[in-house]
């Protein structure tokens, strides 16, 4: 019989959650959350008795067996700057998490809501590729003003999962080849995958690259300090 | 521009909007730029396949003048939307499959 996974996704003011069974989809749904319920709680990580109880009901009402689980994961949030892969969550991680490492952020309680609903059935819990992975190359951080160095921050989980779909419909392994990706969303990301390992990429979320329906992406930062926009 | 939704943009360029095609077509013409910059830079040239993905990916329109800078570089596929629910249980799924290892967060 195929695994069954339960995946959690928390946002600012809803949690996805979804339940396959192997590649299927067999469950989806988008827990919404009042500004009035969240706004309640002086952190967010404050926030995860009740979200918790909440997709447990859920699943509940929808005749889901959690004990059924072969494991849950999680959105990864805002931790420590790591290699891309899926991290079991330990001690250190629920430290990050519930202190808020890199910041605040509703996917931080991705991976501590999957921990407890983890223990409860005792299977265990994971994230997988955060939006932290940073496998850059030391020559590709360089900018041209050492108090701004370039950073990675992209479109981590999609890409690496869309690379290593691509490699295996080509009949090749995702480590032996040199892909470039472009994530076209809110923001566009480009980023270099060098045999299985993000070397260069533009800083998606607060920076450089190409301007987006969203966001203004590079600009010319003589005009940008002295606010003389021809 | 005086919207942030990619959809809006694409139908305004089909009909005949020329203010935005031009705006679009430089959206296009960044992104090319980019990926030029990477193949040039971090690949040295060698470049096995470049692939679309993503929201506005669907824009068949927008994929094509990517595409058009591009190709001479490597091939290139288009894989459109974004399923990050599928993509977690994908990556449960190769754990418990003992295709990837598990990685230890410190």
């Amino acid at each position: 019989m195929a695994h069954k996974i339960l995946t959690i996704n928390p946002g600012s003011t809803s949690t996805k959650i979804a339940v396959f069974e192997g590649e299927e989809q067999v469950f989806k749904k988008n827990l919404k959350h009042t500004t009035e319920e969240v706004s309640k709680y002086e952190h967010i990580a404050d926030q995860k008795p009740f979200r918790t109880e909440a997709i447990k009901r859920e699943l509940k009402e929808a005749g889901i067996d959690l004990s059924e689980m072969s494991c849950v994961v999680g959105r990864g949030g805002l931790l420590r700057p790591l290699v891309s892969g899926v991290y079991e969550v330990n001690d250190l991680m629920i430290k990050d998490l519930m202190e808020g490492y890199n910041g605040e952020h509703a996917s931080n309680l991705g991976g501590l809501i999957a921990n407890d609903i983890a223990k409860e059935i005792g299977v265990k819990a994971y994230i997988a590729d955060p939006v932290v992975v940073d496998e850059m190359d030391e020559v590709a951080r360089y900018s041209g003003h050492p108090l701004f160095p370039r950073i990675s921050i992209f479109h981590a989980l999609n890409q690496k999962i869309i690379a290593r779909q691509l490699a295996k419909d080509l009949g090749r392994k995702y480590e032996d080849m040199n892909i470039i990706a472009i994530h076209l969303g809110g923001g566009i990301s480009v980023s270099a995958h060098k045999k299985g390992r993000v070397v260069d990429t533009n800083n998606a979320l607060n920076g450089d690259g190409p301007f987006t329906p969203e966001r203004a992406g590079s600009l010319p930062a003589g005009f940008l300090v002295h606010q003389r926009c021809p | 521009m005086s919207t942030n939704d990619a959809l809006e943009v694409e139908n305004a360029v089909k009909a005949g909007n020329k203010e935005w095609e031009k705006v679009y077509k430089a959206m296009a013409y960044q992104v090319a730029k980019e990926v030029g910059g990477l193949a040039a830079s971090a690949m040295s040239m060698d470049v096995d396949a470049i692939f679309l993905t993503g929201g506005m990916a669907y824009d068949k329109g927008f994929c094509a003048l990517v595409k058009s800078h591009v190709e001479k570089i490597a091939p290139v596929y288009v894989y459109p939307g974004e399923d990050e629910m599928k993509a977690l249980a994908l990556n449960g799924l190769m754990v418990l499959n003992g295709e990837t290892e598990v990685k230890v967060y410190e």
